[in-house]
């Protein structure tokens, strides 16, 4: 297939978290190297999303990432930032299978559930497999402003998925979120030694769409294909 | 300014600096193309309220040249760090011009081998004498001091806790020392002590006396009495706080009566004095150390000896009119209180600089055009300067503004903001 697709969301929320560097190395593959916000400090990316429509149906998803160096190839529209997902989990096994196959994303094996609650300026996402809690994450927000923002996808055998996300987003670093996380497989990898609890930059983007461009292989993008 | 529909960002808005920074690929130069088109459309937007040439010394009122129109103005300045007006003072230019009589310009040496002059020696003791300290080390630039100092101390399994909002050039000055560096939160005596806890050898915590985006005041006792407890030596950086805060003019220590419980005083000659330069102060035994060891002064040339000059005089005239502080914060309290009368939120400054709050990393702009088109030069501060969402005007006060210079500020300020529907 090589046609772009779309999933509306009613709510795409992201927590962004201080982790050292030396454990986001550990997860990202050697080809990508860990944005440093700081000197020796990583980024983790925690986002989740209701769609509420899709090529499988409505489901809600969790995505965790490491923020890497964006590839830069002249001619193409430079992204707002650059994701490696190392572990993606959705509540259906039709979006899992969706998103391995279309997307070569690497989901967890098993369907997670997600609750999300929206109270005025709050919105909060947990995390259940087999019925154990996960995570826990609350992202705040304010009023928001329409966006249209390109993102690079790092996704499994050296490729890249261009991603666009459109909708009404606030966007800020008053570290005013929190995340918890339990012992998990859905975590395995993941050292949180040195993990801040807080985001220092919070973004809930309401009403909005997620469209994924097709996959390519890097090495395609590289020779400037 | 902005070419969008109403509410949604201008296209020149989606990227900032960080998205200029970091990437992978095959070239080098791979981002230099894509940041030289997104910064040429931003210098006709926003961004052209940077780097605005003075024609003028940056006194009270100052030429200014608009880099969209060129056309040179007559602005109140609110923009300059000359606290105590220093800069242009008759004595001190005196000082400075006497200085290129007889050293000509530049010092054309190492402060190691031949770039060392008898006006240097004198204001090292003369800086000495007044911070109350064995002895000085000058640097050639506050930024200088801090890579220096921190590049000298520090080495690889040494930890660094630094305040998050520390000045670049401590995160640098540490990490070219290669110790761990480790940020706790902002003022936050709790999470350092919690960070202190997982930390083992030796250790240095780093603080500024004033944070320059928000004009707090660090929260000193705390962090000493943290710091104490875990054996951490600790660096404070009084860049703008020195010859402004405290009885004689020391400094943000002095302020707080702990002198002698900091272990490395840092400031600058470039804010309150009006010149160029930055300084360490403490034991001779510490200050030989760093003669020998802080590579970003001996790899540079030393101070202009007519920089130094101009700088010793400052220091004289801080020490002999007292009123000029007393005067500074007289200004700084009339301005509060006309900008809390104009509904203006200045955040949790407790000093000279007032962050004017906008909370609008768009609009931010808008009010800083407005209030420049009003006559007050002040520079919009926004991401990634200070955090998203968290963009501000900055006011710095001057001992040498005026009540009509205050009040056309206030008025300025207030009249942007709600016209930009910020309050």
């Amino acid at each position: 297939m090589s046609t772009a697709e779309s999933y509306p969301f009613r709510d795409g929320v992201a927590g962004f978290f201080d982790l050292p560097f030396r454990a986001a190395r550990h997860l990202v593959p050697r080809h990508l190297v860990p944005l440093e916000r700081r000197p020796g400090g990583a980024v983790l990316s925690v986002a989740s999303f209701d769609f509420h429509t899709s090529p499988v149906g409505p489901y809600g998803e969790i995505v965790l990432s490491i923020v890497v160096a964006p590839l830069v190839v002249s001619g193409r529209e430079l992204p707002k930032a650059a994701l490696y997902p190392f572990v993606v989990a959705t509540t259906t096994t039709a979006a899992r299978e969706h998103g391995i196959a279309r997307w070569k994303l690497p989901h967890f094996p098993e369907d997670v559930g997600i609750d999300f609650r929206r109270e005025p300026g709050v919105f909060a996402v947990s995390v259940v497999a087999a019925g154990t809690p996960v995570l826990e994450m609350t992202v705040t927000g304010q009023a928001g402003m329409p966006v249209k923002d390109l993102y690079q996808v790092f996704v499994e055998d050296e490729h890249l998925a261009e991603v666009l996300m459109e909708g009404e987003s606030s966007e800020h670093e008053e570290g005013t979120g929190s995340l918890s996380l339990r012992a998990h497989p859905l975590l395995a990898g993941l050292d949180v030694e040195g993990l801040e609890p807080s985001p220092f930059r919070e973004q809930w983007i309401r009403a909005g769409m997620e469209t994924f461009h097709p996959v390519v292989p890097l090495a395609a993008l590289r020779r400037g294909r | 300014m902005s070419d969008a529909p109403s509410g949604e960002r201008p296209s020149w808005f989606k990227y900032d600096y960080s998205n200029f920074y970091h990437a992978s690929g095959d070239d080098l130069l791979n981002l230099v193309g894509p940041f030289h088109a997104w910064y040429t459309e931003a210098l006709q937007r926003g961004y052209a309220l940077y780097s605005e040439a003075l024609h003028t010394e940056p006194r009270p009122e100052a030429r200014v040249q608009d880099r969209r129109t060129g056309k040179v103005e007559d602005l109140v300045n609110f923009a300059s760090y000359n606290y105590l007006g220093l800069s242009f003072r008759p004595e001190v230019r005196a000082a400075a011009i006497a200085a290129v009589e007889r050293y000509g310009l530049g010092a054309s040496g190492s402060p190691i081998l031949s770039g060392m002059f008898d006006v240097h020696r004198a204001l090292e003791d003369r800086l000495a004498r007044f911070k109350k300290k064995e002895a000085a080390i000058l640097f050639p630039t506050g930024y200088s001091a801090n890579v220096g100092l921190l590049s000298a101390l520090l080495r690889p399994g040494d930890h660094a806790l630094v305040d998050q909002y520390a000045h670049a050039s401590i995160v640098d000055g540490v990490t070219l020392g290669r110790a761990e560096l480790h940020y706790f939160r902002h003022n936050d005596a709790a999470d350092l002590e919690r960070k202190l806890a997982r930390t083992r050898g030796r250790t240095l915590v780093a603080v500024e006396g004033v944070y320059s985006m928000d004009g707090d005041v660090c929260a000193l006792p705390a962090v000493v009495e943290v710091a104490r407890r875990h054996g951490a030596r600790i660096l404070l950086d009084e860049a703008h706080s020195s010859f402004v805060f405290g009885a004689e003019g020391r400094g943000i220590a002095e302020h707080f009566g702990l002198e002698d419980e900091v272990d490395l005083h840092l400031g600058t000659f470039s804010k309150a004095l009006g010149g160029q330069g930055g300084f360490v102060c403490g034991s001779r035994a510490l200050i030989d150390y760093l003669n020998a060891f802080a590579r970003s002064r001996f790899f540079s040339c030393n101070l202009a000896p007519a920089v130094t000059a101009g700088v010793l005089a400052a220091l004289e005239i801080v020490e002999r009119e007292p009123q000029l502080r007393a005067r500074l914060w007289e200004n700084v309290a009339k301005l509060r209180a006309l900008l809390a009368s104009e509904g203006v939120d200045v955040g949790v400054t407790e000093s000279q600089i007032l962050p004017v709050m906008v909370r609008n990393d768009a609009k931010v702009f808008e009010v800083a055009d407005r209030v420049q088109a009003a006559g007050i030069f002040a520079q919009p501060i926004t991401y990634p300067a200070v955090p998203k969402h968290r963009s501000r005007l900055r006011l710095s006060v001057s001992a040498l503004h005026t009540d009509a210079h205050l009040a056309l500020a206030a008025r300025a300020v207030g009249d942007a903001l709600r016209a930009e529907g910020i309050q």
